[in-house]
């Protein structure tokens, strides 16, 4: 269920224009290792993608008030 | 260990592990210190681990030992690093072993077993390739803990790590082989293990991989397995029929060649880059030399002798084994018999129930309703676990700073016994009405802080984690100021929910000590019966007006025991207990309540009767189809199992005078529509065909099968069948057999693999291996609110691990309701069920609320959409309302169904929607 | 036999307690409640060009008085909203009587399931800024990148005025309780609105729910191309859960117990386009 529920999450935001924006993994409680690669390659990948633009739109309407 | 039942005394050594499990708090820094790198057994050789270790990261208690075989200080008497590094001093090099001694009433043994060691088999190629691998070694490697982190590397290239791109899985390595070591019996695991490894392999790795499965019969008999191994095969995992004689590494080291016979009968020639060998289970010798140190008869292979009417009984009274130790099994049934052996053990001495049961006294709780928020923040040091990283006077002075908070405190542990203690005197001296520690994870020290406050007189729930050491020290040793900044973000998360934290109480509701038993056939008699050993009164209801179920009909065991001599006893001393209630030619009609209180309304000969009960076991079987195929039902010749067994037993000469009698296996399962193995069917021909072959030894006796599925010690008898002269035929799905009358025989025409020719049989008597089939349970899993599954077998809560229970709290299940099974698999699972039923109605009373789901009947729609998504079965509509219910005692607060709520009516207490926002604004304002 | 007459043969019978159609007044046609007591009124009973939602009267009435028996006027996408509040219990299927109309006699147009609806004209800065009316979820995702989308969207979300039309027109909105009105999801009095958490909690709130009868695009006073979004929900809801929102009485997708699938998380490493730079 909650893959259905995150993929349909994943979609509607693609529609939205945030695409990759939102992940789900399975990580046991004991796979240090992979939440740490995955927690890591998915900061990396924010990182390429660039600040939030919703932040920017926060900042510019705040502007014009 | 001497004495006997009920009065043994047992001295036990417990061998010094030279560090102090109170004072370790496995943080790990001994391990990091420690020069001395070993061969990790735990990661089958693949790896190193340091001469002090945890065995593997789900260790429990997770505390580090020492290995006194590889420590160097222990046999050089130089090093010693670890006792200089260890931030609590828990290392004691003089710690020496213990024996301790016990006065019991009962003994269970669950050693379990060894892999089998390929390295004896030449053929093999193990150990002289780093490329061939043990099925253990291959499950360590797809493992995140295991040495290759979880990715799919060639063991023989470290330096450069590379993927394999063809491996093969070998079957039957120390398994059902008599010739190159001495396991007959078939480990009944290693297919179901092989598929899995191959699936999950295939998962793991990025670029296509091929997986082939070298095997003699495909033994996938549990539940849902045929299915798994049908999508596996679906998904391209090669599954060939063949035993490999050699595996030789290539000189070029391109590869591993291997050579095998095909269906055809032709040489067939693979290179592979990694060979995995299924290898057995068997018994290690430690274990053996247990058993013969307490007198326990063993089998010709090790296990542990027990009988098919007693699975988990040993030949020594008040001694009980289970799992692997009496015979090779998977998990769902190790885990069935584990409960199974605790139910055993205890009824001869249930009276001592509760005798040495100690209960603790704590103070009034504290009204905290009318005050503002004191909040006080514990931040742990872990000794040099956060504070080496983590600016922790830094975080301190942090959390001075944020609202409500009117305490801080530093600790070195904040967990140690001095620091709790003052922390109770702490929160009564300055008022705190909330506390937040900053330090690990709830997982392992929650309940710890808990107590902790109920005995500072406050609610348990106005406690809140901030894990400042596994989310942060530890993850980002290597950037300390950033981590500080994490710390004080988690703190102040944790600060904000806490402001929101408002006490919860649980309350006890009364059990009715009392159980209902649906069904009874030998699983639930079984189970009848155990209650009633241990002191609790059973209702018995009944479908049909005799007691026994499907076992009225069979014949032998495998072992050769007589099943209809057990069952008569077992009626009798079923109607005789008078703790048992016996209702025939009963029905359940309703059931109202939950977990502890049921009330069922039964229909017993058109009269309805109301019964009160704790708890409920289903136990309701299954039963043998009636084929519609092979001319059953048109030809007198074609009978069905359980009409030869009757046959067995009422027509002698029939058998005696037949020449030619033909079995026909899977009739009915392991199609299309029923693609479920019926589990029972292979052992049942081979045993009719063994007591045929008894009557009349003369006889010819065919079996034509897909796999001959004789897992465990019943591999014993089809070597025997084999012996006997028994002929075995193999037939494919698409390539039946083919029955057509003749006169008083039926003639069976059938291709012959082997011969490669088309063979034809003129049968006296030809017996249907026809498919169990589950009854129609629908009524009864609504009134219970249990579910089954697609072929309709009841579902338990989890397959592997929970195979008796259901979701629903305080009902169980066992016997075929469950799946096709073998009669000392029913009786195992039946004794389980009531042993997990035990666990609730030993109590007079179960704790209700806490954090559990409510609901605002002001927010409700009642659009019923949480009904679905709760797992438990706890939410209810109220049909006057229109708004629904949720039963606190059913209610396990994993929160689906606030999740779920469109209008937010529903809330998990203690993780309430406002308390979550709170949390996340916190994280997110800079 | 003409409207007028049915309604009475229903009234007649005892079949219903309250008709809802329309009547004109002033020459608009508004929704109307015809009851026995004033049978004479069912005289102007008509059917309207224009829309409005008769099940969230009916959802109302049956709040107050549950076991109200309610006739009403019933298109396409009227059956469709009735079937979704049968399967979450708003309305009992025992208590509806429907005088099915079908509006579709002509082909459909190209925007709307409903023939009596002129497709939407969508201006020229519109076109270029902002969202097409008639576009199409599928080409909307083909013909422009993440970042144009998103601009899009974002052009069309900061002109919300938080006015709550969508809400109020929507047939399938029943809560009691909204959580676009919970303080801490929507700060209230504040404008413009969070964007896009108002509209990316009304589209999720969406799935399962909505069953694309557009009232909520005809009233929206911003043409935020409402219908499009709530399009592409249903869209994702049909490919992930299998389930088509009023298409039948099924009970939700949404399940834990016995619940397998074959979807696999998607992986992380979705190579993106255009990314870096967002424009406003």
């Amino acid at each position: 269920m909650t893959i259905k529920r995150i993929r349909f999450m994943q979609e509607l935001l693609t529609f939205f224009g945030l695409e990759g924006r939102l992940h789900l993994e399975w990580i046991s409680s004991a796979e240090a290792q992979k939440y740490v690669q995955v927690v890591t390659d998915f900061t990396e990948k924010i990182r390429q993608m660039g600040p939030n633009p919703l932040k920017k739109i926060d900042a510019a309407v705040k502007g014009a008030i | 260990m001497s004495g006997s039942e009920g009065n043994f005394k047992v001295s036990l050594v417990q061998h010094p592990r030279y560090v102090d499990t109170n004072k370790c708090i496995a943080c790990g820094i001994c391990a990091e210190k420690c020069p001395k790198r070993v061969d990790d057994a735990y990661n089958e050789g693949l790896g190193k681990r340091k001469a002090i270790y945890v065995p593997y990261s789900q260790a429990v208690p997770l505390k580090y030992a020492i290995d006194d075989t590889q420590c160097i200080y222990l046999n050089k008497d130089r090093c010693g690093i670890c006792e200089n590094v260890c931030p609590s001093g828990a290392i004691n090099f003089k710690d020496t072993q213990k024996e301790r001694s016990l006065h019991v009433g009962s003994i269970i043994l669950s050693t379990g077993f060894t892999s089998f060691d390929p390295s004896k088999l030449d053929n093999l190629g193990f150990a002289r390739h780093p490329d061939i691998v043990t099925s253990m070694g291959f499950e360590r490697m797809l493992s995140a803990t295991g040495p290759f982190g979880g990715h799919l590397c060639l063991p023989s290239e470290k330096k450069h790590p590379r993927h394999p791109d063809r491996i093969a899985w070998l079957q039957c390595v120390g398994s059902r082989d008599e010739n190159r070591c001495s396991n007959g019996y078939c480990s009944s695991v290693c297919c179901m293990y092989a598929v899995k490894q191959a699936v999950m392999a295939k998962d793991h790795s990025q670029d296509p991989l091929e997986c082939a499965i070298f095997y003699m019969d495909m033994r996938t008999q549990g539940k849902d397995f045929d299915r798994y191994v049908d999508t596996a095969r679906e998904n391209g995992v090669r599954f060939i029929r063949s035993r490999v004689h050699s595996v030789v590494p290539l000189m070029d080291k391109t590869g591993i060649e291997m050579k095998y016979i095909d269906d055809s009968g032709h040489i067939q020639t693979e290179i592979f880059d990694l060979v995995v060998l299924s290898t057995g289970l068997e018994i290690g010798k430690s274990a053996v030399e247990l058993s013969n140190t307490m007198g326990i008869e063993l089998d010709q292979f090790n296990f542990i002798q027990t009988g098919s009417f007693n699975p988990v009984s040993t030949s020594v009274p008040g001694v009980y084994a289970c799992g692997v130790l009496t015979g090779p099994k998977d998990i769902p049934q190790s885990v069935m018999e584990a409960s199974s052996a605790a139910a055993a053990a205890t009824e001869n001495i249930a009276p001592a129930r509760h005798t040495k049961t100690k209960s603790i006294r704590v103070p009034q709780e504290r009204d905290t309703s009318r005050e503002f928020s004191k909040i006080g923040v514990f931040v742990c040091n872990c000794g040099t676990n956060i504070g080496g990283v983590i600016n922790v006077p830094e975080v301190v002075e942090y959390a001075r700073t944020l609202p409500g908070v009117t305490y801080v405190e530093e600790n070195l542990f904040t967990c140690s016994q001095d620091t709790q203690d003052k922390m109770a005197r702490v929160i009564k001296e300055q008022g705190l009405n909330k506390v937040v520690v900053a330090a690990c994870s709830p997982k392992t020290h929650e309940t710890l802080f808990r107590e902790t406050l109920v005995s500072a007189g406050l609610n348990k729930h106005v406690f809140e984690m901030a894990n400042i050491r596994n989310h942060d020290s530890w993850v980002h040793a290597r950037t300390p100021e950033q981590a500080t900044e994490k710390a004080k973000k988690l703190v102040r998360m944790a600060v904000a929910k806490s402001v929101l934290l408002t006490p919860l109480f649980e309350s006890r509701l009364p059990v009715t000590q009392s159980a209902l038993v649906v069904g009874g056939g030998v699983a639930g008699m079984t189970a009848a019966l155990t209650l009633a050993r241990q002191g609790f009164p059973v209702t018995l209801v009944e479908k049909n007006q005799n007691l026994g179920g499907n076992a009225r009909q069979l014949n032998k065991t495998y072992l050769n025991e007589d099943i209809g001599a057990y069952v008569k006893q077992l009626i009798h001393t079923v109607e005789k207990n008078e703790r048992i209630r016996l209702f025939a030619g009963a029905t359940v009609k309703q059931v109202d309540g939950f977990v502890g209180n049921f009330d069922t309304t039964i229909v017993a000969e058109g009269v309805e009767q109301q019964i009160s009960h704790g708890v409920a076991i289903l136990a309701v079987g299954a039963r043998e189809s009636k084929p519609e195929e092979y001319l059953y039902g048109t030809h007198d010749a074609v009978l069905t199992h359980l009409d030869l067994d009757t046959v067995f037993k009422t027509d002698e000469n029939r058998i005696k005078t037949a020449d030619n009698i033909v079995f026909i296996q899977c009739v009915g399962s392991r199609d299309k529509t029923h693609p479920y193995c019926s589990k029972v069917c292979c052992t049942h021909s081979i045993q009719s065909a063994i007591e045929i072959k008894r009557l009349n030894p003369d006889a010819n006796i065919y079996i034509i099968y897909r796999d001959i599925r004789t897992y465990g010690k019943r591999e014993l008898i089809y070597k025997q069948a084999r012996d006997l002269g028994i002929l075995f035929f193999r037939y494919d799905l698409d390539n039946k057999p083919v029955v057509s009358p003749n006169d008083g025989c039926v003639t069976i025409e059938f291709d012959d693999p082997i011969l490669n020719r088309r063979v034809s049989v003129d049968a006296d008597i030809l017996c249907l291996a026809s498919r169990i089939e589950a009854r129609d349970n629908l009524d009864l899993s609504r009134a219970f609110k249990v579910v089954s599954d697609s072929d309709g077998w009841l579902l338990e809560a989890h397959q592997k691990l929970r195979p008796v229970d259901f979701a629903t709290d305080g009902v169980f299940l066992c016997g075929m309701a469950h799946y096709p099974k073998p009669i000392d698999e029913s009786i195992a699972q039946a004794k389980a069920a009531a042993s997990r039923a035990i666990t609730t109605l030993a109590q007079d009373s179960i704790s209700v609320g806490g954090i559990v789901s409510t609901v605002n009947p002001r927010f409700c729609s009642g659009c019923g959409a949480c009904i679905n998504v709760c797992p438990y079965g706890a939410i209810a509509m109220n049909d006057e309302k229109n708004i629904v219910d949720i039963n606190s005692a059913l209610c396990k607060g994993c929160g689906a169904c606030a999740a779920t709520c469109p209008s937010e009516a529903l809330t998990l207490d203690g993780f309430n929607n406002e308390q979550l926002y709170a949390q996340i604004k916190s994280a997110m304002t800079a | 036999m003409n409207l007028i007459d049915q309604v009475e043969q229903l009234f007649i019978q005892d079949k219903i307690d309250i008709f809802l159609g329309y009547k004109a007044l002033d020459g608009h046609l508004l929704p109307h409640g015809f009851t026995r007591d004033r049978m004479e009124e069912l005289k102007a009973l008509q059917v309207s060009e224009g829309r409005y939602s008769l099940e969230k009267i009916a959802t109302h009435l049956t709040e107050k008085h549950p076991d109200i028996r309610i006739g009403m006027i019933a298109r396409e996408c009227n059956l469709r909203t009735l079937n979704l509040l049968y399967t979450w219990k708003q309305l009992n299927p025992e208590n509806i009587e429907t005088i099915n109309i079908s509006c579709c006699p002509s082909p459909l147009k190209p925007h709307s399931d409903c023939s009596y609806l002129e497709p939407k004209q969508t201006g020229a800065y519109k076109k270029t800024h902002g969202i097409d009316f008639n576009a199409d979820p599928d080409t909307f995702l083909d013909d422009f990148n993440n970042k144009n989308r998103f601009s899009r969207w974002m052009y069309e979300f900061n002109k919300c005025i938080k006015c709550y039309g969508c809400r109020n027109i929507c047939p399938v909105c029943f809560c009691d309780e909204c959580s676009l009105e919970h303080a801490s999801l929507v700060e209230p009095g504040t404008l413009p609105v969070d964007v896009p958490i108002f509209h990316l909690i009304r589209a999720t709130h969406m799935a399962g729910r909505c069953i694309d009868c557009g009232l909520c695009e005809d009233a929206c006073p911003m043409d935020i191309p409402l219908r499009l979004l709530y399009r592409q929900v249903n869209a994702i809801v049909s490919d992930i859960f299998d389930y088509r929102p009023g298409n039948g009485t099924d009970q939700s997708p949404f399940t834990i117990i016995g619940e397998k699938t074959v979807l696999e998380p998607k992986p992380m490493d979705a190579q993106l386009e255009g990314e870096k730079e967002y424009g406003l």
